[in-house]
């Protein structure tokens, strides 16, 4: 394969100390992607194959390469950039396989409410 | 047009990586909508601009069957980890793909089977796929959607 590779298992600083790669590479986002809502699309991502619009304020993310079991962590947020009021917030839905995960926007008083959605999930891919 | 690199045997996440660093993403015109429960309104299926891109492009995704698999596993009341996750990256990438074959790829993997294996069986059609300026122009009573009672599945998208 045409890929350039470099083999490490510790960073090592001058001064500040070392760290284990491993660090680097199970903590990393293994999926992210936005969404608005309002017009349906799905702007930046990394390995996710489509969103579904499931309602209003709620979209589920579906993965290309699924997590190995379902006990990863997505997080899920949203924004208040066209001066909703009141504040739009985002949060994840409790279903959640390992190939795919929900997100909910949320108002404080009005409940699910459509807006942009942004999302990555911490995990162990299968 | 870039080759894509042999890629068998390497870990999906990473050529995933290489697609976003080599691939102009294609955002996609086709949506598909579906009823999977009559409880619950249409819901609407929007293809990853990267990874309709690797479709395109072939050799990066793996048979759409691998995740009908994995799927199969996690349904498994004991189902705990997948062990079979060597499946998406061993087995054999498809080839290039046209945006409609890449479509029909994308609900065998993402729309529930019980809704494409006889979407058109019932009085309507249980999905349908249109292009974005299809649907409604606001989402005014969203949660309210269903698929039109007289529409045709084989009717030609506008």
């Amino acid at each position: 394969m045409a890929l350039g590779k470099i083999k490490a298992d510790t960073l090592e600083h001058s001064t500040a100390g070392s760290l284990d790669t491993s660090y680097v590479v199970n903590g990393s986002a293994k999926a992210w992607g936005r969404v608005s809502l309002g017009g349906q699309t799905l702007k930046s991502s990394l390995n996710v194959s489509g969103i579904t619009d499931i309602g209003v304020g709620q979209t589920q993310w579906t993965l290309v390469s699924s997590f190995s079991d379902s006990d990863y962590n997505p997080v899920v947020s949203s924004d208040n950039s066209s001066g909703a009021n009141p504040a739009r917030f985002g949060g994840r839905d409790s279903s959640q396989a390992t190939g795919s995960y929900r997100g909910i926007c949320s108002t404080t008083n009005n409940g699910e409410t459509d807006g942009s959605l942004f999302s990555c999930a911490f995990g162990d891919l299968a | 047009m870039i080759n894509t690199p042999s890629f068998q045997g390497t870990h999906l996440w990473d050529r995933l990586c290489w697609a976003k660093e080599n691939l102009e993403s294609h955002q996609s015109d086709y949506r598909v909508v579906y009823e999977d429960s009559v409880d619950e309104c249409a819901k609407i299926l929007v293809p990853d601009p990267n990874w309709m891109a690797c479709a395109l492009q072939g050799g990066i995704l793996p048979p759409v069957e691998v995740y009908w698999m994995l799927a199969q596993d996690e349904a498994q009341p004991d189902f705990k980890k997948h062990t079979r996750g060597y499946l998406l990256h061993n087995s054999k990438p498809i080839e290039a793909m046209t945006e409609e074959q890449a479509i029909e790829y994308l609900i065998m993997k993402d729309v529930p089977q019980s809704v494409w294996r006889d979407y058109d069986s019932g009085n309507k059609p249980k999905m349908v796929i249109c292009r974005k300026e299809q649907l409604p122009g606001t989402r005014e009573w969203r949660n309210a959607w269903k698929i039109s009672e007289d529409i045709k599945a084989t009717e030609q998208a506008a």
